[in-house]
């Protein structure tokens, strides 16, 4: 599957423990997000006060499991530049340098582009982009999931990452999670749950959707720089995939359809519950936590509600620990318990999702739903979210680059992205996202 | 209008609210704690913030204050009524405390759009690229600009819209607000949004902090490994040997 990267890699059962792996291997790490304000302030005490990194363990080159995580500048550009300039312990670094290793790693188109505006797979290749340059100033790479993030045709760059280590006698370890690489579709040998027989269609209809981008693409557009969504009105029927490559434009997408961004135009959801807006679990569930401690998740200002949210997390526990098989039980940890004094990043997830399911959303957006867990425990929280919100009438939307979850959706939506435009005039869009409705091979 | 020239606009703008002077010789009071001096120098910020930013970012910076101003004037304000009420007061009393905390609000209200509009003018992508692209290393000084420069960039294009972000999926800004997510939802007491709004604004500022200061240890360690500024000759020998 991954001939050249298996021997170099290690699979974990659960986000803690590759978390903990990680820290060991590193010996220094940004301060953690999920198990609340102390212990990120004890983390970052430490951290603070540890002189170097290098005096600890070695030097050791990392990429963290939000590979956002390990870049220290604004744009690309930069982010090479820096690194270019380290590893050559020089001030004087050609541009035709910084592009020559944009290019090798298939960002050369976003140089410019301000970090928080690149996708996660985009993130992740200049992550390695990165670390290929300044991989003469370290003794060994440490990359955290990096399956996740990047589509089966960018897996490429990993495995040259691997040719530039091996070259100049670098170890390369990978910490990923229990299926993470995996490229099957699931199946009768992942779960004993069949696809849900339930069925919701429901009706998206996009009309002059413009996404402003906020922050400039220099040189695409100083100002206004904004992507459209192409108008179109798409008839599915959930549990629905959105599909499309690294870079596509799925996660702006689920953000403007959960109006998580703020857009211009109109999106209209017609499904069960019209009147309620879509709500959306982000691939990178911490952020969304911001730090708030299990009973902050899932607050609301009257007691009856509250309880809801309650018995929707009961109702997803149940349906979590019967979608595992017998075998494999002992390596997948069940959802905890609502009064657990600590909580794992399953919880989280399943805090966050009973909380929007509570709320009768017009639809519920899964981002990356597998990000954090392992193959086993993706495809049990998938199959308890979809009977969960089915039970209550909500269409459920996955998003992934993954082959993955095919087999247990009943319609697909691809995604594509028209390239960036230079020299537009003001009006028009950076880049405009392509909608497709296609059969599910279910 | 080129940044500089709007940055030291905003610098002379600020000078007041710094000194006192000439705020200090406009005492007359309209209302209590309304003095005539800061009435004329809040209208002047706010039509130089709106005429120098445009209406977009005007909002953004008028919305930011309030955010912080209400909680904090409002707060305090019940509190010390509250203590004032136990003391027992006089009319003087309750006289020193509105007036304080009017002055207080008109303060804030004028102050902070001031403040983010000098942060909003410095183009700090700009500076940061010009100090990464320019030969012969960067120097301590320009290290400790580049740190600073990297933590603005930070707030103000990665942890604010970040929270805002998780904000509008929550529909928490609707719900303080008054509006109702669908006719269906009740809409809140007054007394519930106040909640919601506290509620809130701690966990934001918690959220804030933490990931305003979570990637200094990297910056630090990154921006210290870029090399150092070399000697003009130095730097030149070094250009030949490449050209050789």
């Amino acid at each position: 599957m991954n001939s050249t990267l298996d021997p170099i890699s290690t699979y974990f059962n659960s986000y803690e423990d590759r978390e903990a792996a990680f820290r060991r291997a590193v010996g220094f790490s940004l301060a953690r997000r999920h198990a609340g304000p102390s212990v990120f302030w004890q983390d970052f005490n430490r951290i603070s006060r540890a002189e170097t990194r290098s005096n600890d363990n070695g030097s050791v080159a990392y990429i963290p499991s939000n590979p956002r995580d390990c870049l220290a500048f604004g744009t690309a550009h930069q982010v090479l530049m820096a690194s270019h300039m380290s590893a050559a312990n020089s001030g004087n670094i050609s541009k035709e340098r910084v592009l020559e290793t944009a290019q090798q790693f298939e960002i050369s188109g976003l140089l410019s582009q301000p970090i928080r505006t690149l996708s996660g797979g985009e993130t992740v290749k200049l992550a390695l982009a990165k670390t290929a340059v300044s991989m003469p100033l370290y003794s060994r790479l440490v990359v955290a999931s990096p399956f996740t993030w990047l589509s089966n045709t960018n897996r490429h760059l990993l495995e040259y990452l691997n040719t530039v280590c091996n070259h100049c006698q670098k170890t390369l370890s990978i910490l990923a999670l229990a299926g993470e690489a995996n490229l099957d579709a699931i199946g009768p040998s992942d779960t004993f749950i069949p696809p849900s027989p339930s069925r919701i269609p429901f009706r998206i209809k996009m009309t002059d959707v413009r996404i402003p981008l906020m922050v400039s693409l220099r040189p695409l557009a100083a100002r206004g720089a904004h992507a459209a969504i192409e108008n179109s009105t798409l008839d599915l029927v959930s549990p629905c995939l959105i599909i499309g490559d690294n870079g596509q434009g799925k996660s702006l997408l689920a953000r403007s359809i959960a109006q998580a961004v703020s857009i211009k135009g109109q999106i209209a959801l017609d499904s069960p519950h019209p009147q309620h807006p879509a709500c959306l679990l982000f691939q990178d569930v911490l952020s969304q936590t911001m730090l708030r401690s299990f009973g902050a998740l899932s607050h609301r200002p009257t007691k009856d509600r509250t309880d809801h949210i309650y018995n929707c997390y009961r109702e997803l526990q149940q349906h979590y620990k019967r979608a595992i098989k017998q075998e494999s039980s002992d390596k997948v940890a069940p959802i905890g318990d609502w009064s657990d004094k600590e909580h794992s990043l399953v919880d989280l997830k399943a805090i966050l999702v009973a909380a929007r399911i509570a709320d009768n959303p017009g639809a519920l957006i899964l981002d990356e739903p597998d990000w954090g867990m392992s193959r086993t425990s993706a495809v049990a929280f998938v199959s308890a979210v979809l009977a969960t919100a089915h039970s209550q009438q909500i269409p459920v939307l996955l998003i992934s680059h993954k082959p993955w979850w095919g087999p247990v959706t009943a319609s697909m939506l691809r995604v594509t992205r028209s390239s960036a435009a230079r020299n537009r005039p003001a009006a028009s869009p950076v880049f405009t996202i392509r909608l497709k409705s296609e059969t599910s091979p279910s | 209008m080129n940044w500089r020239f709007r940055l030291i606009l905003f610098c002379l703008l600020a000078l007041p609210a710094f000194t006192g002077y000439p705020l200090g010789y406009f005492q007359e009071f309209l209302l209590p704690g309304l003095a005539m001096g800061w009435i004329v120098y809040a209208t002047l910020v706010h039509a130089a913030t709106l005429s120098l930013l445009g209406p977009s970012p005007y909002r953004l910076a008028l919305v930011i204050s309030l955010l912080i101003t209400l909680p904090v004037v409002l707060l305090g304000a019940t509190i010390s009524l509250i203590v004032l009420f136990f003391r027992g007061f006089t009319a003087a009393d309750l006289n020193a405390i509105t007036s304080h905390y009017v002055a207080l609000a008109v303060t804030m209200l004028t102050v902070i759009p001031l403040a983010l509009s000098i942060v909003a003018v410095i183009p700090f992508h700009r500076m940061e690229n010009r100090l990464l692209n320019q030969s012969g290393g960067v120097s301590l000084i320009q290290k400790s600009t580049l740190m600073f420069a990297r933590v603005c960039i930070h707030v103000i294009y990665f942890v604010i819209p970040d929270i805002m972000e998780v904000l509008r999926e929550e529909r928490i800004l609707k719900q303080i607000m008054g509006r109702q997510a669908s006719a269906e939802d009740p809409k809140l007491s007054l007394r519930l949004r106040a909640n919601i709004l506290v509620r809130n604004m701690i966990q934001v500022g918690v959220e804030g902090i933490c990931s305003a200061v979570r990637h200094i240890p990297l910056w630090a360690e990154e921006i210290a490994r870029l090399p150092g500024r070399k000697s003009h000759v130095s730097s030149k020998r070094e250009n030949s040997n490449h050209s050789d």
